[in-house]
């Protein structure tokens, strides 16, 4: 729920006869996804009004009390009417290293507030954890169009506009798509190979779906083996081997499972499964399609999060295509066995992205993890074996199942085969995507994005995101693999010698503090408690810190407590000058 | 199960496959610190206060012990010092919201938190201190929330929805601003909140407390007395908390008795009625027309004189007694014999006779003991629930509770009603019948159970007679016909008996909307019919189980307060029966059956029945057509009213007697699963308030009869009634035991009570089924009262208020009756939600709010009768059950208008 205290009591302007209609054409009733719905009210109403969640309750069985908790938890969903006009911005490690504290403090001057509401009731301004326009910063959701490359005068013009009541205008926005795109020399296939958004009748005309109507003629456990073969790791942070994640959810019992496509690309920092989504659909969908059939699933889903509009309606249209080809439905290729892909839209908070979190979001339910055991692929969606798998990783078991496994183990090193995607931003000179096998160092990365910005050195690099490793130069060449610096989802960002890194802890600790689902005391207390020592809100003193960065990391519930002091033992251990140490 | 080995602390630890290392731990005698878990409430851990951390040999971190199941030869560690730091900074991560000193300790609370702080040595907060300084949200009359006292641990959620079943509560927000509370800016009043107080006992810190109990002071300066609540017949363990001679508080005790710690919010919230400035204090007489304060030796003087005196003139039988569902079963028992033995009249009678009557009679008939069948748990193993005719979740709400949880669990509830109760909510059939068309309703599912060869065969064969008789009686009832009779699809009549005979086990659940009518008796033999048919008496899961509506209702009943029936159902025209009271109790009894309740109230009226002593009763507000029961009572020549306040009732009284309340005497209640369960004394009665029983025996001592009490009081009181009644040889047990009671029939003190009756062979032998027929209500509306009038009961308040309408919390909660009403027909008689409209039968009018609700169907009103401003009964019809005697409350003809 937004940050806004929600005006609940007020007469509501919708009469029982348009919420009948409404729910009507909906389709709500027992059974329904309680977010669906959510989310196809408030793109209808503009947000959730009472008298409406209290009939979806009637009709679902769902108790209201559930609603709420459900629509308090994820950022997207309003209770209250919104403001005319709602600027989000990116508050991201990136961003803030993009200056956005001169757009917040523009934005402070311009209306007179930091956030909330405006007086007037025309504007109502939020900060949003990321954007996933790493390398476009600082950006900002307005009405629900991104801006990047945000400047003070810019933003004054924006808003200028829409007090008069006009669009935004200013259409000089570049699209976070359009980032520096560099290969390393790769063996297995190269996932970084187009420059917009490609067909289907071009991804065919590359041999897409060829290996997957190959693997519809073998058995699943041949694209199990070929897959363990390859040695892929997956792609989404924690490096999970993932045939063997295939083959526990394969040899689970039960007559239905899935897989579902994690898309919940939240963590700051990344972009890059942003990119693979809007410019290589297919892809992914290939791979989708070949883990279901591996693990034997008749539907898959890719779980999108809600601030990706655009690859949303790609993936959508993307499986339309691939549906009325026949690659999807109840004959896959001719192959006579049933299988669909289906789109589901997050509501806004990135523990979604933990893969019990995204279960329990995706049954319509608060985002909270699940206590394992059982694994997801023991019990997963609805209590049936589930695979989740990462984008970039579902992107390279197309290619695997196309190049064969030995040409993707034959990049990158013994513990980590294969090839990875960096997303590069923060105080470089040319932040973008990277293709390249593992192994190589940070420097190297450093160096394919130019260097550091202006000239400057740069003095860390955060590895992975917030809840990666925070690097000092002096580690530079140090190997990002899983023999030395595992490198999580891959963001890679440079942090000039002019910052502060007590400034950046804050900001990483504020980013946690924000996103704790607040179900175990340590994450929802000691990120809050970390954050305010950080920011001066409250005497900052090491030992106390280290205190609490230790009961995160030994006794959070999930890895998002887990991982969320990892930057700051970091910083406190390399440079502890910073903190008066 | 099979038994597991682990190591914990060094100790060989014993303990069954499936367990925690947490609960290991602590049947062991090991404390793990930990808050979010609590072993009571039997509900699966969530892991949420990372608190009881454990090291497990072979493991790289910590893990929690609730979450972490034992494995053969885990060698685990509670204790070590980075353990200890770690915990620590926990304790001080959640302390550093919490305000110190903590004002759990000023609101009768004890905070778990602050408990494991002092005891693990957590001195100072290092960090920033962030104690929320918002004051404590009082959003109902009950209930407190202090946001800064609570540690999320969520015990609060789950048992709002996993025990309690009502999900008023939830997570509300992320993060660290998250909490447990209602959807934002909903009045509670608006919620699907029940106010049942729950939560309260879930919270380990305080920060969910009774607002009546702030600033009460320490927990541990409290007495605690473990008592059975006064309210309905669940019979419910509670605790009351005093202070000196006051109720402070009123707790359930975790995981004990019939309600495993859960209350209502009438058990837990509706206890001050103990301390209302409206106690009687003093007897008093009425002279010269007024009620007046004497003492004791005077008033009990002129009631033994005055009984005398019309015994003497007019015959032991112009005296008739109102005895009390309210009271223990010693009081009625002793009141009973009062009657019977030193007056010499069969004329006693209770309120059993307005709610349940027509089980005692038809059970009775049917299988030979009118209880119920089967206890309150075997509900958790039914694999089918068919309510019919009991809004469980108002008027037994724990019942309903158990039965949401199981409907929950997935077995199949059918509910038959007229309303939309809440149960029908989690039914998964709900057979929507008119008004006193349940014989067609019942008839017509046993005719397609034996249509469709459902029957069960062998057990009619073995253990039933009159099956034939039945056969015939049901072979008309056609689903066809039975939907003309009572609006319910055929179809789904079909559903209901194919799922009631094919369930491996099916309860049937009823309360008054079977008993009272006029065919009260015929609609309790049906649904025996229906359960003998197809073999789901005897088991466990099965049974035809009446829900009893008083505290002690069951018990009054078992201990004789009826007018054909000694104590133990041994019938008065028996004289086999009668030579052995008499032998007992040195007298004759009479053998002629004596009159029911509105028999005296006719009685009176005639001007046969000229004194009437009436005990904890209120008939003129409870009793049918109250301007009739009010004239008749006036033309006694003399009326007793032992009574806690000066009720309606105790208005018309030349005498009255203050009696005492639950909460200040010994003894016992029996519940409505036949559990004799104790009472126990916490507070004195007010002023010269005395204990009934004491009053009764001095009464009896008045008339010549000083040892109508055993001079042990209590204890030879049971003595005799375990000798007399063969139901309750072996149920009594020391005052001292710690136990929630047996189930009767218990034939000796070292039996363990009967909580299944009927297994082998039914208590009169064979089973008996009975042919009934529909017949219709005795009154059904017509062009000039063209309504369907029901009464009942709601879930915050109790039969005629004199109770829950003094306390606070619940006269707050629902402060004035309203009559509901069907939007349809509000509508079409220009009535609004809350307008005032005057409601009238042929017997009298009454003006009341009006709800307008769906709840009811059209053409159907439905009215509580907890109201004197309101009174309900002012309106209902006096129609009887010719068997049972019980009143028509649930039907009769009205109109409604708007004023």
């Amino acid at each position: 729920m937004v940050d806004v205290v929600p005006d609940l009591g007020g007469p509501e302007a919708i009469s029982d006869a348009e919420i009948r209609e409404l729910l009507d054409r909906l389709g709500v009733s027992r059974g329904s996804n309680l977010i669906s719905v959510l989310q196809s009210v408030q793109d209808t109403l503009g947000y959730l009004p009472r008298p409406v969640l209290e009939q979806i309750s009637k009709r679902t069985g769902i108790r209201l009390s559930n609603i709420y908790g459900v629509v308090s938890f994820y950022s997207r969903f309003r209770a209250a009417a919104p403001a005319r006009n709602l600027i989000s911005i990116c508050s991201s490690v990136s961003c803030l290293l993009g200056e956005s504290e001169s757009i917040r403090n523009a934005l402070r001057d311009e209306l007179g507030i930091e956030r909330g509401v405006t007086p007037d009731g025309l504007f109502c301004v939020e900060t949003v954890s990321c954007l996933g326009a790493c390398a476009h910063g600082p950006v900002a959701l307005i009405n629900d169009q991104l801006f990047t490359r945000l400047t003070p005068s810019r933003l004054r013009l924006i808003v200028d506009n829409l007090r008069a009541g006009e669009c935004a205008g200013d259409t000089s926005v570049e699209s976070p798509l359009s980032v520096s795109v560099r290969i390393g020399k790769l063996a297995g296939g190269i996932l970084l190979s187009t420059d917009r958004t490609e067909s289907l009748d071009e991804y065919r005309a590359r041999g897409g779906y060829a290996a997957l109507a190959d693997a519809l003629r073998r058995s699943p456990t041949e694209l199990i083996e070929k897959v363990k073969q390859s040695g892929l790791r997956g792609k989404g942070g924690a490096g999970f081997p993932c045939g063997l994640k295939w083959a526990s959810c394969a040899g689970s019992p039960g007559d239905t499972k899935y897989v579902v496509c994690n898309a919940d690309e939240g963590e700051p920092g990344n972009f890059k499964d942003r990119w693979i989504l809007e410019m290589r659909p297919h892809l992914i969908l290939e791979g989708l399609a070949l883990a279901c059939y591996a693990v034997g699933a008749r539907l898959g889903y890719v779980y999108i999060r809600g601030e990706y509009r655009d690859a949303i309606e790609i993936i959508r249209a993307a499986v339309r295509e691939a549906r009325s080809a026949g690659i999807l439905g109840s004959d896959v290729l001719g192959s006579g066995r049933p299988l669909d892909l289906d789109v589901f839209s997050g509501a806004g908070a990135y523990v979604c992205g933990e893969e019990t979190a995204l279960v329990e979001s995706m049954e319509g339910k608060r985002g909270t993890a699940r206590l394992r055991p059982p694994y997801p692929t023991q019990s997963g969606l609805y209590g049936c074996p589930t695979v989740v798998n990462n984008v970039e990783t579902l992107a390279s078991v197309s290619l695997i199942a196309l190049n064969g496994a030995s040409a993707y183990a034959s990049d990158g090193t013994a513990q980590s085969p294969g090839t990875k995607l960096f997303s590069v931003s923060g105080d470089v000179a040319d932040p973008g995507l990277l293709e390249a096998a593992y192994g190589l160092t940070v420097q190297e990365v450093l160096d394919w994005a130019g260097g550091g910005k202006d000239g400057r050195q740069v003095k860390a690099a955060l590895i992975g995101g917030p809840a990666g490793r925070l690097v000092p130069a002096q580690q530079f060449e140090r190997s990002l693999s899983y023999e030395d610096i595992p490198p999580g989802a891959g963001a890679v960002v440079a942090i000039g010698e002019q910052r502060s890194i007590r400034k950046i802890a804050a900001n990483i600790m504020g980013f946690f503090a924000h996103e704790s689902c607040g179900f175990c005391a340590p994450c929802r207390i000691g990120t809050k408690r970390l954050e305010e020592m950080l920011n001066g809100d409250a005497p900052f003193d090491a030992e106390s810190a280290r205190r609490i960065t230790q009961v995160l990391r030994a006794t959070s519930r999930c890895g998002l407590g887990q991982a969320a002091a990892n930057a700051l033992d970091d910083a406190l251990l390399y440079f502890g000058g910073e903190f008066g140490l | 199960m099979s038994e597991v080995e682990i190591t914990i602390d060094g100790k060989i630890v014993r303990t069954v496959e499936g367990a925690s290392v947490l609960q290991a731990a602590l049947a062991a005698g090991i404390d793990i610190p930990h808050l979010c878990w609590d072993p009571s409430l039997g509900l699966p851990p969530t892991g949420a206060c990372r608190l009881c951390i454990v090291e497990v040999e072979g493991s790289n971190s910590p893990v929690t012990s609730c979450t972490q199941r034992v494995v053969a030869g885990m060698v685990v560690r509670t204790r070590s010092e980075t353990l200890d730091q770690m915990r620590r900074t926990i304790i001080q991560l959640l302390l550093s919201d919490h305000p110190r000193p903590c004002p759990a300790s000023e609101n009768a609370r004890v905070c778990a938190l602050c408990a494991y702080a002092d005891k693990l040595g957590v001195g100072e907060i290092p960090f920033g201190k962030h104690t929320d300084t918002a004051e404590p949200e009082q959003d109902s009359p009950a209930l407190v929330y202090d946001r800064a006292q609570c540690v999320l641990c969520g015990r609060c959620v789950s048992v709002c929805h996993e025990l309690q079943v009502t999900g008023a509560i939830d997570f509300i927000g992320r993060g660290y601003e998250t909490r447990p509370g209602l959807p934002p800016g909903l009045p509670r009043t608006e919620s699907a909140c029940a106010e049942c107080g729950n939560c309260i006992d879930a919270c380990p810190t305080g920060a969910l407390a009774f607002a009546g109990a702030r600033g009460a002071g320490r927990a541990w300066e409290l007495e605690r007395t473990v008592t059975t609540c006064p309210y309905c017949g669940v019979g419910c363990t509670m605790v009351l908390h005093t202070r000196g001679n006051r109720i402070v508080q009123v707790t359930g005790e975790p995981g004990l008795g019939v309600n495993r710690g859960l209350l209502c919010v009438k058990g837990r919230f509706g206890f001050d009625f103990v301390h209302h400035p409206d106690r009687l204090r003093e007897p008093l007489i009425r002279r010269d027309g007024e009620l007046v304060p004497v003492g004791w030796e005077e008033a009990l003087s002129l009631v033994a004189e005055r009984l005398s005196t019309i015994k003497k003139t007019f015959g032991p039988d112009s005296i008739g007694a109102l005895l009390s569902a309210k009271c223990t079963n010693e009081e009625n028992y002793v009141m009973q014999k009062l009657f019977r033995a030193v007056i010499g009249t069969n004329n006693v009678d209770h309120c059993a006779r307005l709610c349940h009557a027509s089980t005692v009679a038809g059970l009775a008939r049917a299988f030979g003991s009118g209880a119920m069948t089967n206890p309150i748990d075997d509900l958790q193993v039914a694999e089918l629930i068919f309510v019919i005719g009991s809004n469980t979740t108002e008027c037994h709400p724990v019942i309903g509770s158990v039965i949401k949880r199981a409907a929950r669990r997935g077995t199949k509830l059918i509910v038959a009603d007229p309303r939309a109760i809440e149960l029908t909510e989690y039914a998964d059939l709900w057979l929507r019948h008119k008004h006193g068309t349940d014989v067609a309703l019942i008839n017509a599912m046993a005719h397609v159970i034996l249509r469709d060869g459902l029957e069960d065969r062998e057990f009619i064969e073995q253990r039933t007679e009159g099956f034939d008789a039945l056969r015939a009686a049901v072979e008309p009832y056609t689903p066809e016909l039975a939907e003309k009779i009572t609006g319910v699809p055929a179809a789904d009549i079909t559903r209901a008996a194919h799922a009631y005979a094919e369930s491996g086990a099916s309860s049937i659940v009823y309360s008054m909307g079977i008993t009272q009518h006029t065919t009260g008796t015929d609609n309790v033999l049906a649904l025996a019919n229906l359960a003998m048919l197809t073999g789901n008496i005897g088991r466990p899961g099965t049974g035809v189980n009446p829900l009893r509506g008083q505290n002690n209702v069951q018990g009054a009943c078992d201990v004789g307060a009826l007018p054909d029936l000694l104590p133990g159902y041994q019938k008065v025209e028996d004289p086999e029966a009668r030579a052995t009271f008499e032998a007992a109790w040195g007298v004759t009894i009479p053998s002629r059956p004596g009159l029911t309740v509105v028999e005296m109230v006719n009685a009176a009226d005639e001007g046969t029945l000229k004194a009437l002593y009436v005990m904890g009763e209120n008939p003129v507000l409870s009793d049918p057509d109250a301007d009739h029961v009010e004239k008749a009572l006036k033309k006694l020549e003399f009326l007793v009213v032992q009574d806690v306040f000066l009720n309606e009732t105790a208005r018309l009284a030349d005498v009255v007697l203050p009696g005492a309340v639950w909460a200040e005497k010994d003894g016992t209640f029996t519940n409505t699963e036949r559990r004799v369960q104790r009472v126990r004394k916490a507070v004195e009665p007010p002023g010269n308030a005395r204990v009934d029983w004491e009053i009764l025996s001095d009464v009896a001592a008045r008339l010549g009869h000083p040892s109508l009490v055993p001079e042990s009081g209590i204890s030879g009181i049971q003595d005799e009634m375990s000798r007399l009644i063969p139901q309750y040889a072996g149920v009594f047990e020391a005052a001292d035991a710690f136990s929630t009671g047996k189930q009767w029939p218990c034939p000796g003190k070292d039996h363990p009570g009967t909580p299944i009756l009927h297994v082998e062979r039914f208590t009169r032998g064979l089973g008996k089924f009975h042919a009934v027929e529909f017949i219709p209500p005795k009154e059904l509306p017509d062009e000039e009262y063209p309504f369907v009038l029901s009464t009942g009961r709601i879930l915050e308040h109790y039969h005629t208020g004199t109770m829950s309408r003094r306390s606070e919390v619940l006269d707050c909660l629902v402060s004035v009756g309203a009559i509901e009403i069907n939007p349809e027909d509000a509508g079409r008689l220009g009535i609004r939600d809350g307008g005032v409209v005057k409601v009238s039968s042929r017997r009298g009018a009454i003006r009341i709010q009006a709800r307008v609700t769906e709840r009811v169907a059209p053409g159907t009103l439905f009215l509580a009768f907890h109201y004197w401003e309101a009174p309900a009964n002012r309106l209902t019809i006096a129609a009887l059950d010719p068997i049972a005697k019980i009143p028509e409350f649930k039907v009769c003809a009205a109109k409604i208008e708007p004023e």
